[in-house]
């Protein structure tokens, strides 16, 4: 069993950095759980943890039953890929994946076995006696992976290992890592910075910030219910809009104002956000691109549910449009249909779905909702 | 350097058993024997300083040691990394066109490397691939530092001591890095060489008298340290950081009320990052128990 326990993780450099900060997971046997967050967030530093190449300041790393943290790296049964996976140029692909095992000082006829078992896995046993030059980006990634797979570890550690690669591959190459998840049968633990590789991979994702997890779920629930500000507008692209506004109660109704316009907030938000005593207050309102319509696709959509708008900029990209405009000095974006005739300068009214919006407390900036 | 050949016998034997190399040396610095061959100890001397720069450049031309073409000085430093190995693994990473020549183990336990390579993007991407290779193999923490480029024996020593000034720019400004040449120290540099009986007077003339209230704020540092990276550019700053850009400037303005510099200005922000390198030196410094 290679489930993983992580268990107030710190890490503190010399210099007083914490890069990571009370970090708490469960990770399952066989899961393929992604690390997600911008550059220095402490999710590569928390993959180095857990390899040993850093050491944990405080906190208990588990290993299946078996605690830790004082194991040597090289006896944990660990293999990584890294993002700047370095293969040897002089070698064959045979002795690129071979090398380690040799410097190991493992027997000829194993290592002849575990590569050959591992390029049957990858599917590069053809390519065993070409160089790396004569390999093309995704080939040279397979190599990569092959050299960590010799090692028959327990648990695959993936730092960014797409990242150098161009758009159409990094693509093609995911469905590559998630066919060999499912065909190794391995924990793997995936870092990346880009969210939509995270959503498309992982299982579970966690989301991480300033070293601290802002977020652990789904990539469904990250994107549904995202727990805080910084999740909301992270994950998804376009970006999620953001806004402040102001609540007050009409009558029966809840309402968000800003920038001159009022909208009603949905029944069961208002409800919540009268309950938790935020009436009258200013919290942040989030809305997606893709709960903004032109008024013309929502006829039967009240009046307060509606705000007007000039388009700044109109942007097409085939199967759909991209409408930035600006409500004084904040900025929106929607995603509309193709065949929409709005163009830049057009003054039109946008009705928002409220019932998709999110409400984040202004000073915690958590979700209230 | 005298050497005792019954001496250097027994440390063969030694050397043998234990696969290191070995020296006896007196406590004024005089070697009596020593297992490591002619290059080793002439690299090995230039590096702890204990020859004239003329003798350097006398014993390179007895070894026919000709830096004329460029080479570059790295020092090594990892957990129980024998040095075979990272001499294995340069032979492997490196292209055609460069070599990893020979290497030893310095006095501070670095293993210290001469590259020829053709120029400094070559060498820092080969050095940055050999890191990757080295921890992935020896599955051990490595940090490289990579000295400027360098075309005689006499400046040696010179590579020497920029190579372990970038290791130390590591571990005191950039802990997470794994690789850093002496050539992009910038600024960390005149942190690191700044006097201590300045540095103190420097801080709070620039930042006020609470610079802790900026240095100290996560949130605010991080902004900051993103104007700069990005080269004072909000833009594409808030898109770094994943914030609005409203959002930035809010930040921004706070910086500024708390310690009297606007980052948007490039000398505030040149002075800005100097003084938080100098802040970040002394609390290594204080944590390390100097």
């Amino acid at each position: 069993m290679a489930g993983l326990s992580l268990q107030h993780i710190f890490k503190k450099y010399d210099n007083g950095f914490e890069a990571v900060k009370d970090f708490n997971l469960e990770i399952e046997d066989k899961e393929f759980i992604i690390f997600v967050g911008p550059s220095g967030c402490g999710k590569s530093t928390t993959l180095r943890m857990i390899a040993g190449l850093e050491e944990i300041t405080s906190g208990d790393l588990y290993i299946g039953d078996e605690r830790v943290n004082d194991v040597e790296p090289k006896n944990r049964d660990i293999a990584m890929v890294f993002q700047s996976y370095a293969l040897y140029p002089h070698m064959t692909v045979y002795d690129n994946m071979a090398f380690g095992l040799k410097l190991r000082k493992i027997p000829k006829d194993e290592i002849d076995k575990k590569v050959h078992e591992a390029a049957k896995i990858l599917d590069i046993e053809h390519l065993l006696d070409r160089k790396p030059r004569a390999l093309s980006g995704g080939q040279r990634q397979r190599v990569a992976m092959g050299r960590a797979i010799v090692r028959n570890p327990k648990i695959f550690l993936m730092d960014e290992p797409l990242s150098n690669l161009d758009a159409k591959l990094r693509v093609q190459m995911r469905i590559e890592i998630s066919k060999l998840h499912q065909r190794l049968g391995t924990t793997i633990i995936y870092v990346t910075h880009d969210q939509t590789e995270a959503m498309t991979l992982g299982t579970r994702i966690v989301v991480m910030k300033d070293g601290v997890v802002q977020q652990v779920d789904t990539p469904q629930n990250l994107y549904n219910k995202p727990a805080n500000l910084f999740v909301a507008g992270f994950i998804g692209s376009p970006q999620m809009n953001i806004v402040d506004v102001n609540l007050t109660k009409e009558g029966e109704n809840l309402y968000a104002s800003f920038a001159g316009n009022k909208v009603a907030v949905a029944s069961d938000a208002a409800k919540v956000l009268e309950e938790k005593g935020y009436t009258g207050k200013t919290v942040t309102m989030g809305i997606r691109p893709e709960d903004i319509y032109e008024e013309k696709d929502m006829p039967d959509a009240a009046e307060d549910q509606k705000i007007p708008a000039e388009i700044r900029v109109y942007e097409l990209l085939g199967a759909e449009v991209f409408l930035y405009f600006d409500i004084e000095k904040a900025n929106f974006t929607a995603r509309v249909n193709p065949d929409t005739s709005v163009r830049t300068g057009s003054k039109l009214k946008f009705v928002l779905d409220m019932k998709k919006a999110h409400f984040f407390d202004k000073e915690t900036e958590v979700s209230i909702l | 350097m005298r050497e005792d050949a019954e001496l250097e016998r027994l440390l063969r034997q030694l050397q043998r058993k234990t696969g290191q190399n070995l020296l006896i040396q007196t406590e004024d610095g005089q070697v009596l024997a020593s297992t490591f061959s002619a290059k080793e100890s002439f690299l090995r001397d230039a590096a702890e300083e204990s020859v004239s720069m003329q003798e350097l450049a006398e014993r390179a031309k007895a070894l026919s040691l000709d830096f004329t073409s460029g080479r570059y000085l790295l020092a090594v430093r990892a957990k129980d990394l024998a040095k075979g190995l990272i001499e294995e693994a340069a032979a492997a990473i490196l292209e055609d066109d460069m070599e990893a020549e020979f290497c030893t183990r310095s006095a501070c336990g670095d293993v210290l490397l001469i590259l020829a390579v053709s120029s400094d993007p070559a060498a820092e991407e080969s050095v940055r691939l050999l890191q990757s290779a080295l921890e992935t193999e020896a599955m051990t923490r490595v940090r490289i530092g990579i000295s400027s480029r360098f075309t005689a024996a006499e400046h040696l020593r010179r590579a020497v001591r920029e190579a372990e000034t970038a290791l130390l720019a590591i571990h005191t400004f950039s802990p997470i890095c794994g690789t850093l040449a002496y050539r992009s120290l910038g600024i960390s540099l005149a942190a690191l060489q700044f006097p201590e009986e300045g540095a103190a007077a420097y801080l709070y003339s620039v930042l006020g008298d609470t610079p802790e209230a900026v240095l100290e704020d996560e949130e605010l540092f991080r902004t900051a340290q993103a104007l700069l990276e990005n080269g004072l550019n909000s833009a594409e700053t808030a898109r770094q950081l994943y914030i609005h850009r409203n959002t930035l400037l809010y930040r921004l303005d706070k910086i500024q009320r708390l310690c009297g510099r606007d980052l948007r200005r490039f000398e505030d922000a040149a002075a800005f990052q100097l003084a938080a390198m100098i802040w970040k030196k002394r609390k290594a410094e204080n944590y390390n128990g100097k």
